[in-house]
């Protein structure tokens, strides 16, 4: 049981760190991004400015992320020295849904984020329709379908239903490609 | 006030919203039954088809989903020992149990009554007393609002039900998010040169990012990795019958349940899954036959499915009030609200009165309607049950890539739901709740401005707030709930370390 909240506690901690660091990303770019011009009327602790309500939140996320890896080597700690199965038991429930990712399955999510990507960029020129049925053949087959029946279905038929959906009943324009539909 | 109510029950009624209703309520049993599709990602996923119908045929197609859907959790949960909502986990304890019996049938017909009439009584408890909290609305000042908004984020971010630290740190990206566009000068923020950043992310996209992507890349990974398991599936019996003598005894819980529950509603962040517990407890504390509880008991189904459902009329009180979603199914509300127009706030019923009315009696029209269907369809939609739902992601994928195009119609949106999907992925994984992230989201233009307008009343003295005793009541409460529970916990955590033996 130990090992197991040992693993949930690195887990916390990784991710607290990754916060940290896009918390400070965030701060800095507050000074590229938000203008330093006062709002007319309106003064707090001193003057307020487009920054103030980024810093606010920016500061809370840092707080929140430097709080849980604070906690997170408190709790290592807390558990060397505790052996009470009880204890041990409460600490793992309250931390059970936490998973992780493996560097396989991040690989792939990133995968599939820049898959994504490349089907977005492909959308103006293929058109809505003809991009997605390439994309959603591909991802029935990559979810494990092999039926050709549902692939069909799946592919096919239920972006073209949307598609009349949309253009049709919504009167709503999808992108259209080089075919022209 | 009556004339509104009127008027607004003759929109409900109206043939086009009372279509809406019905095949919202349909669509949502179906999200609802099918495990790994969720009643947010639905709505989520349907909010764009609504913007370019009429608000009293989008809004009520919405309700349908949302009522239909909480519902539809029960059915999977009665089946095959998984909820397919949160709202239905607590139906699972004695609803499995009862299928196994071989009472699946009565079971399903206890949840669906006890459904239907915790939210029939729960939403004429929200349609008299709108009017009284809108009036009460109406006298809130900035200030006051600003404080009634940070009470609201700390409750939503310490009640998720996960770290306090990491409900705060999800509330705080929800506010990092949402200064992307434009500040209160009008001077683009965080907009990187982008003319498509510089109204801000969209919330319809963002929602469909997290919930429907997300999911997306979740099964993806689980279908690679054989997670995907098979449930053995219970089935309704034909001699199985509901005798009036069993559903009398449910009958005083599916009340004082529907009363926890209306309660419940009213208070932001709480939500289904904390009421179906809440609803379970009682009902086995009052029940002459607690013993039963866990083992296959009627009255362990009627509780916990009265509550959740009655928190869905109340929920909306807070929101159409004063804006504030007190879940993610309200919030995907809000947004779906503020397409059509109608920006929730104390200004909502003064100047809409009639359309909200009748949004709020179609709610009323779409219990009919999951009665009906419940009752009629109850084994069509157990074989619905059935669906694996890897044959329903790409269908997913292409509603998701059309409704995030649809908000803006750009394509650059397209690619901000793939990335937020990842984000919400990363997010699951590592139990940081989507809910405070979306609420702090929607509601941190109103805070800026809110604290803004408050600062240039109290001429710059920040300490103003705390010359207003709500505002002042409201501040201490929101620091006490943050750090409190916080507190006891490391004080157990002392005790239990001074006591271990060295």
């Amino acid at each position: 049981m130990k090992d197991q909240l040992r693993h949930k506690i690195k887990l916390n901690r990784s991710s607290a760190f990754v916060c940290l660091i896009i918390g400070l990303i965030y701060f800095i770019l507050i000074y590229f991004q938000a203008s330093p011009r006062e709002v007319p009327g309106a003064r707090g602790f001193g003057k307020l400015t487009g920054r103030f309500f980024p810093q606010l939140g920016g500061g809370l996320f840092l707080l929140s992320s430097a709080f849980l890896l604070l906690k997170s080597f408190l709790n290592e700690k807390f558990i060397k020295n505790i052996d009470d199965p009880d204890m041990l038991k409460s600490m793992l429930d309250r931390n059970e849904t936490v998973i992780g990712v493996s560097k396989p399955e991040f690989s792939a999510s990133v995968l599939i984020m820049v898959l994504g990507l490349i089907y977005v960029s492909v959308i103006p020129f293929l058109g809505y329709l003809v991009a997605t049925i390439i994309a959603v053949f591909v991802l029935t087959r990559v979810m494990g379908n092999r039926n050709w029946f549902y692939l069909f279905i799946l592919s096919f038929i239920v972006p073209c239903i949307i598609y009349y959906v949309f253009i049709s009943l919504l009167y709503v324009p999808l992108p259209r490609g080089f075919l022209d539909f | 006030m009556l004339e509104q109510l009127f008027n607004g029950l003759m929109l409900a009624l109206d043939p086009l919203s009372v279509l809406a209703v019905a095949l919202g309520v349909i669509v949502g049993i179906l999200i609802g039954a099918i495990p790994g599709l969720t009643t947010t990602m639905g709505m989520a996923i349907f909010v764009p088809f609504t913007f370019f119908l009429p608000p009293l045929v989008g809004l009520p197609f919405l309700m349908g989903l949302y009522k239909g859907g909480i519902y539809g959790g029960s059915i999977p949960a009665i089946l095959i020992n998984a909820p397919g909502t949160g709202a239905a986990i607590a139906t699972v304890f004695d609803g499995y149990e009862l299928a196994k019996q071989g009472r699946a049938g009565s079971a399903l017909k206890v949840a669906l009554f006890s459904s239907c009439a915790g939210d029939t009584l729960s939403d004429i408890f929200t349609i008299l007393l709108a009017q009284s909290v809108v009036s009460f609305a109406l006298l809130v000042g900035k200030p006051e609002l600003f404080s009634i908004l940070i009470c609201s984020l700390a409750i939503i971010a310490t009640m998720t039900g996960g770290s306090v630290a990491k409900g705060l740190l999800a509330a705080s990206f929800g506010l990092m998010l949402s200064t992307v566009g434009t500040d209160i000068g009008g001077r683009w923020r965080f907009a990187f040169g982008n003319t498509h950043l510089a109204g801000g992310f969209s919330l319809i996209t963002l929602l469909i990012g997290l919930f429907a992507f997300a999911t997306i890349i979740e099964r993806i990974l689980q279908s690679k990795t054989a997670n995907d398991k098979h449930r053995e599936i219970m089935k309704i019996s034909k001699e199985d019958k509901l005798l009036w003598s069993e559903f009398r005894k449910c009958i005083p819980h599916i009340l004082r349940s529907t009363g926890i529950g209306t309660f419940i509603g009213l208070v932001p962040a709480v939500g289904q899954p904390v009421a179906a517990f809440l609803g379970y407890s009682c009902a086995k504390r009052f029940s002459k036959e607690p013993e039963k509880f866990g083992k296959g008991s009627l009255e362990g189904v009627a509780g916990p499915e009265a509550c959740n459902n009655a928190v869905n009329g109340p929920t909306l009180l807070p929101l159409m009030a004063f804006g504030i979603p007190g879940d993610m199914v309200t919030a995907v509300l809000l947004g779906a609200l503020i397409v059509q127009g109608l920006r929730p706030g104390p200004g909502l019923f003064r100047d809409y009165g009639e359309i909200m009315y009748g949004v709020l009696m179609s709610m009323m029209v779409a219990n009919v309607f999951m009665f009906i269907f419940g009752y009629i369809f109850a084994g069509m939609f157990a074989k619905i049950a059935r669906i694996n739902s890897k044959y329903l992601i790409p269908a997913v994928f292409a509603l998701a890539v059309v409704g995030s195009y649809a908000v803006n119609n750009s394509v650059f949106d397209i690619a901000i739901m793939v990335f937020f999907g990842f984000v919400g992925f990363l997010l699951n994984r590592f139990d940081i709740p989507l809910a405070p992230l979306v609420i702090t989201f929607l509601l941190g233009h109103n805070i800026e401005n809110s604290m803004i307008q408050s600062l240039i009343l109290f001429k710059g003295d920040p300490l103003g707030f705390f010359y207003r005793p709500f505002c002042l009541a409201l501040l201490l409460f929101s620091v006490l709930i943050i750090f409190v529970p916080g507190i006891i916990s490391w004080y157990k955590n002392f005790k239990a370390l001074k006591t271990e033996p060295s």
